[in-house]
């Protein structure tokens, strides 16, 4: 609409109420605030198409006075803080000062007052006081007010390496762990990660990120059994995973009910963060598979849309390789839809004995990759008996590409080419696919020393 | 008394001011472009829109634009398939 207007053509979204905010937000940061709008009483999604029907006839007025009324512009330069949870706020300024009788009931008001506006990802914080920050920024060599991203989606906000380097105190890193935070931000701005899908969405999404290279033991990032959990093992991954979220909370504005529109949400969006286990990998660790020297350091993200799980014990490679080709498809949920039409990636997280057991029966990973691209899928039966007839149209176009039959399966991603394998966890049996939103994006860390 | 002194999160932004189209006076005689979102019954509203102009404006021609998801900016080759139909006016269904 914002392109559209900007190149004179009027223009008016039908917007249900459920999303006025997240509309209004839009416009505010596409530098159009004043964006004409005609409200829906309920998403179009959720109603039969006669309700559909009627509810266009009730507002068939806004629409023409929308495109015929002049629209008058407001204030010719913006330059604001993003939108927040919390309103216009007291604290505007470049520091804020709280005081308080003792320093129990001191860190108390901070962190009610974060909460209040909507600044914390619901836990405590950790204070980004001025001696807290400069600490961090001993992380980087790169100067405060330097500018990591320009426009950070979907807010746009600025993500200067100060910025981010509060929202890695208050996440609880350590300054060592800062480079890989701004790598990390770097990846999720990169266009083929598609920040903007994944903050925005009504789905559960969030960047999955994983580290390889000499970074991941020097600052101890876990990459055996259970890094995605919680526990002490796992400080290194947690905290800078939330930084990560808070970045995207506070320079991005990915704030429940503005940007994020997310139905139901996950405790995944706290954070994702793991390292490859490249000890275990019978193949080339993944930076190194893509062309990078083993002792460089990288991070990879991808937007997350479900992760799905298998627990198969085997020694055939067929086998554990076709139960993985199984938690690749969910045809119910949002996989198969951004794997067609947005030609994502899909992560395999190889559990490693289920590595070792296919590498050692010869399998190169491009053989997997192959294997997997046969297998998995869904048919056409079951497409249609799932009631996703009106998006059958982009499944078709792949489905006709690559000439398959009747009764054969449409697979999951879009060419064998979609789908990236890593090693990862430590014990048997666990596997998990993680299924993409965009593509997997890698940065180098080294630079953000 | 104790104090706290902490940094301001949140991020400025500072995006390029647009200027919003000038409106017609009437959609009389109009080409008027449709944007559906692709989700489900965007486009049921977007025919009903259709009909009813069709019914109150004479001379109207409206057509569906390239479609695009809502949270997916408009393609290079998308912007340039608009700019050649060369719509009067746009009506977007821009979520779900």
């Amino acid at each position: 609409m914002f392109t559209l207007e900007k190149m004179g053509i009027p223009t008016v979204g039908i917007t249900a109420k459920h999303f006025l905010a997240d509309y209004r937000s839009t416009a505010l940061s596409t530098g159009l605030p004043e964006l004409p709008v005609a409200l829906a009483e309920e998403a179009y999604s959720s109603i039969s198409d006669k309700e559909v029907q009627e509810d266009v006839d009730s507002m068939i007025d806004e629409i023409i006075s929308a495109l015929t009324t002049p629209v008058e512009a407001g204030v010719e330069q913006l330059e604001m803080p993003i939108t927040t949870p919390g309103g216009p706020s007291p604290l505007t300024g470049e520091t804020t000062r709280f005081t308080a009788e003792n320093y129990d009931k001191l860190y108390d008001k901070f962190n009610a007052t974060f909460l209040e506006y909507g600044w914390g990802d619901g836990f405590m914080l950790t204070p980004p006081t001025r001696p807290r920050v400069d600490e961090m920024m001993k992380g980087t060599s790169h100067p405060a007010d330097e500018v990591v991203v320009k426009h950070f989606e979907p807010a746009k906000g600025e993500a200067t390496v100060e910025k981010i380097a509060i929202a890695a105190v208050m996440a609880g890193c350590k300054p060592e762990y800062l480079p890989v935070v701004l790598a990390a931000i770097e990846a999720l701005s990169d266009p083929a990660f598609d920040l903007i899908q994944v903050s925005m969405s009504t789905g559960a999404h969030t960047p999955f990120l994983f580290v390889n290279g000499p970074i991941r033991d020097e600052i101890g990032i876990n990459y055996k059994a259970g890094p995605l959990g919680p526990g002490s093992r796992n400080h290194v991954n947690a905290t800078i995973g939330r930084a990560v979220r808070l970045v995207m909370m506070n320079i991005g504005g990915c704030y429940l009910g503005i940007k994020d529109m997310d139905v139901l949400g996950t405790s995944n969006k706290f954070g994702m963060l793991i390292g490859e286990n490249e000890e275990a990998n019978p193949w080339e660790p993944y930076h190194v598979e893509i062309g990078y020297d083993p002792k460089t350091s990288v991070i990879s993200a991808l937007g997350m849309d479900s992760q799905n799980e298998t627990a198969l014990a085997s020694v055939e490679p067929e086998v554990l390789l076709y139960y993985y080709a199984t938690v690749m498809c969910d045809f119910g949920g949002g996989a198969l839809a951004c794997a067609h039409f947005f030609d994502a990636d899909t992560l395999i997280l190889m559990n490693p004995d289920h590595a070792k057991t296919v590498a050692e029966s010869g399998w190169s990973k491009n053989d997997v990759r192959g294997f997997l691209f046969k297998t998995c899928g869904v048919t056409e039966h079951e497409l249609t008996a799932g009631g996703r007839a009106d998006i059958m149209p982009a499944y078709l176009e792949t489905w006709q590409a690559l000439g398959r039959q009747a009764g054969e399966k449409l697979p999951c991603v879009k060419s064998s080419e979609r789908i990236k394998i890593i090693v990862a966890g430590a014990g048997p049996l666990k596997g998990s696919n993680i299924s993409g939103i965009g593509r997997l994006v890698t940065k180098e860390i080294d630079k953000w020393k | 008394m104790e104090e706290l002194t902490v940094l301001n999160p949140i991020g400025i932004f500072k995006p390029e001011r647009v200027v919003p189209a000038t409106r017609p006076k009437t959609l009389n005689g109009k080409r008027i472009g449709l944007q559906w979102n692709e989700k489900p019954r965007g486009d049921i509203a977007l025919l009903r829109v259709k009909e009813l102009l069709e019914q109150r404006f004479t001379g109207v021609n409206i057509e569906f634009l390239p479609s695009t998801n809502i949270v997916r900016p408009l393609t290079q080759e998308q912007l340039d398939e608009i700019q050649e139909w060369k719509p009067d006016a746009v009506i977007g269904g821009t979520a779900d």
